[in-house]
């Protein structure tokens, strides 16, 4: 819509890399893997590590002006993603896809609306009306767009308490750049995700392997400390929410559990450090307990079998629906049976 | 022969003579199917065909019991887990069941025991038995017009809601009987093939009308360039304020009471009533401030509000929507539990749609059954008397035997 007159130059690409004009300016660099182990791939290389330490230590990515107007931090944001395409790290994309729509986010606050509309129409595809009410004209989104990334799913982000006209909703310009920043986040993941999928025809160089290397020398004991606390306290039943502790005691019964209330509790225990072993002991009171066919659910949703995909718990919505949520009152502050388990253990901190 | 194989012989005739009835889901080779067969526990799942003929071949030769294909389509359909199918995208369906609808036709005809307690009762099936609590209980439920015209009443307000106010076309649009108590609304329109969980419950709970913050819709009403609450408007706010307007034009001392409005609005809104309604028509609000001045004049309002969601909600089960990997019914296809098929239903012809005569698939020859169980007076419109055995069309025995209230009579 407003394609023709919005200007993207190169400080926009530097500032939005995820872009598609980003991705043909990079086409027109030509620069390849080999080019990163010239003399150019230090400053390169060095500003991957920089971009993932920031996302892990600062939750957003800081630029440095002197950035801003070279190809190298468009370089330097596609070797960050294959360096983490290595990595093979789900929680590590996560951290650094938030930091890095969150970087965007705060670019986007700056911008013009014309050029927000042009990023979300020409990247993401969103179909975007200018609406005029009152002689002032707003932009709406097709709701889906709105839907998929609100940040939260109360107030004016529920779609029931907004205006709508066929399909489209009336957005304001920080709710326009909230919506776009789950975009980015979004935008790259599968990003990280299509290039590791590609690691295979891809020759990974040794440059990328060190930066790799050095990025695990300060995560690992990080990600370490985290999964550490909550281990430590599995022991600690009276601490679990609600609906995982009246499981456990239906389950201790012999009570016999419908499908979703078993993977409810075998995955929150799972993730909370239990053994295979351990769960499977729970489950041995069943009714219909079978230990070949209980040990292949339980390794399933551990990831040890089929997808090797580890199963988070249902979060609390989930529960609700199936059925399983007896709230009690601090879980009116959390949205996940884990969460409750960390304030739980904060509190005891 | 034991009941299984009664019913499947009389399935594979079905199919054998009417396979053309099946009606195949656009990109069939990109999608999952499941059966449950006769004489057998369990679904088969991760099924996949090439073409509709394979598919009709397959149904042909193993009459499934229950039929389903996947709402996703996948790269591998067939593949064995969810990560190998590679899912691309889905339609998004709505489950509408009269299951989940009070009814009051339900205390006629539907009714469960405790297995654990004995208790019983007649009425809808409670999740647990509200004498000892166990969830163990065996049910007979029925459907009938009244559960239909109940289900027709949220379709509606399914469709209306996708067309008028989130901008869908009707031709984009199917609605299905799901040939037992309800209807499934499939949306092919390709914007929402991608949506995620997250959003798809967002769709669900635009449609039950969930999660409205009535203050705030009050304060943007009355400080804001851009009001939500509008005759005119085609979504929440619009119905809001319609239900709002009727609510006065048609208040009563007596409804104002049974709503739970303060006697101080009560009588704000009763001396004042035709110039509230001239206010509303031109698109004036500022009578909700001297509501709020009254005496419980907040409170007032949320209820009146709250009364018109209430109204206009669409019940529609959730968990159906928001499963992305979902198996719902084949067109075309027959309903192990009543013998009915899953046929298609005209949008404009909702209303006249009658699933027990356009639903019947199946011969209406006379058999015999000898009832063991506690039968309603009627089912589907038939009447059906007290005696002990009873000559009734072949498509109702199927579903006397079904339910467990009749045997067939041996010949």
């Amino acid at each position: 819509m407003y394609k023709s007159r919005v200007e993207f130059n190169e400080y926009d690409i530097a500032k939005y890399p995820f872009t598609v004009d980003a991705i043909k300016r990079l086409d027109e660099i030509g620069f390849t893997l080999e080019d990163l182990e010239s003399v150019l791939g230090d400053t390169i290389s060095e500003r991957a590590i920089e971009r993932i330490l920031n996302a892990i230590h600062k939750k957003t990515i800081t630029t440095d002006t002197k950035y801003l107007h070279t190809d190298e931090e468009l370089i330097a944001y596609y070797v960050t993603l294959m360096a983490l395409a290595v990595l093979r790290d789900p929680y590590l994309d996560r951290v650094y896809a938030v930091a890095e729509a969150k970087r965007a986010y705060e670019y986007l606050l700056q911008e013009p609306l014309e050029k927000l509309i042009y990023i979300a129409e020409k990247t993401f595809s969103w179909q975007i009306r200018l609406l005029t009410i009152d002689s002032t004209v707003y932009p709406a989104i097709y709701f889906t767009h709105f839907i998929s990334n609100v940040p939260e799913q109360r107030g004016l982000w529920k779609l029931v308490n907004r205006i709508i006209l066929n399909g489209y909703t009336i957005v304001n310009k920080n709710e326009l750049c909230r919506l776009i920043e789950s975009e980015v986040k979004r935008k790259v993941l599968s990003d990280i995700e299509n290039m590791r999928n590609r690691l295979d025809i891809i020759q990974t160089t040794k440059t990328i392997e060190e930066i790799a290397t050095r990025i695990r020398k300060v995560w690992y004991p990080l990600k370490k400390r985290a999964e550490i606390t909550i281990t430590t306290i599995a022991g600690k039943e009276h601490r679990y929410p609600p609906c995982i502790r009246r499981l456990l005691k239906l389950a201790r019964e012999g009570e016999n559990l419908s499908h979703a209330a078993r993977f409810a509790l075998a995955s929150f225990l799972l993730s909370i450090g239990k053994s295979v072993d351990d769960v499977i002991a729970i489950f041995s009171t069943a009714p219909d307990f079978n230990e070949s066919i209980a040990r292949y659910q339980v390794e399933h949703i551990a990831g040890l079998r089929g997808s090797r995909k580890k199963y988070l718990p249902f979060k609390c919505e989930n529960m609700r629906i199936y059925g399983l949520c007896y709230p009690d009152e601090l879980c009116r502050k959390v949205k996940h049976p884990l969460q409750y388990l960390r304030i739980k253990v904060k509190r005891i901190e | 022969m034991n009941k299984e194989e009664w019913l499947g012989r009389i399935f594979r005739n079905y199919y054998m003579k009417n396979a053309e009835r099946v009606r195949e889901p656009e990109m069939l080779e990109h999608r999952e199917f499941g059966f449950v067969y006769f004489n057998r526990k369990g679904m088969e799942r991760h099924l996949s065909f090439p073409d509709r003929e394979s598919l009709i071949d397959f149904i042909r030769s193993r009459y499934p019991k229950h039929a389903y294909y996947s709402t996703a389509y996948y790269i591998s359909p067939g593949a064995p887990t969810m990560d190998e199918k590679q899912w691309i995208g889905a339609e998004l369906v709505f489950d509408i069941d009269a299951d989940h609808i009070e009814t009051s036709c339900k205390n006629v005809h539907d009714y469960w025991r405790c297995t654990k307690c004995g208790r019983e009762d007649r009425g809808p099936v409670p999740n647990r038995c509200p004498n000892c609590g166990s969830d163990k209980l065996n049910s007979v439920t029925w459907v009938c017009h009244e559960c239909i015209d109940a289900a027709r009443e949220e379709c509606e307000k399914v469709v209306d809601m996708l067309i008028n106010d989130l901008g869908f076309h009707q031709k984009d649009l199917e609605i299905f009987f799901s040939g037992h108590r309800g209807f499934h609304i499939h949306l092919y329109d390709k914007r929402v093939y991608d949506i995620p969980q997250e959003g798809r419950r967002e769709i669900v709970s635009y449609l039950r009308g969930e999660g409205l913050d009535i203050a705030l819709l009050i304060e943007r009403t009355l400080g804001s360039s851009i009001r939500p609450l509008d005759l005119d408007s085609k979504c929440w706010g619009g119905r809001i304020a319609r239900g709002m307007y009727e609510i006065i034009l048609t208040s009563t001392e007596e409804n104002l009471k049974r709503l739970g409005i303060t006697a101080s609005v009560r009588k704000y809104i009763l001396l004042n009533r035709s110039k509230i309604l001239e206010n509303m028509e031109n698109a004036n609000w500022e009578f909700l401030r001297e509501i709020i001045r009254r005496r419980g004049g907040k409170k007032s309002i949320a209820k009146i509000i709250e009364h018109v969601v209430n109204m206009y909600a669409a019940e529609v089960d959730e968990r159906v929507t928001i499963d992305t990997r979902r198996l719902i019914r084949l067109p075309g296809t027959l309903h192990g539990k009543t013998g009915l098929a899953v046929v298609n239903v005209d949008i404009d012809g909702l209303w006249t749609f009658n699933p027990f005569e356009d639903a019947i698939v199946l011969s209406d020859e006379t058999i015999e059954v000898e009832i063991v169980g506690s039968i309603p007076e009627r089912v589907w419109g038939i009447k059906l008397g007290k005696a002990s055995r009873l000559k009734v069309p072949l498509y109702l025995a199927i579903y006397l035997v079904n339910n467990n209230v009749a045997e067939l009579c041996r010949r």
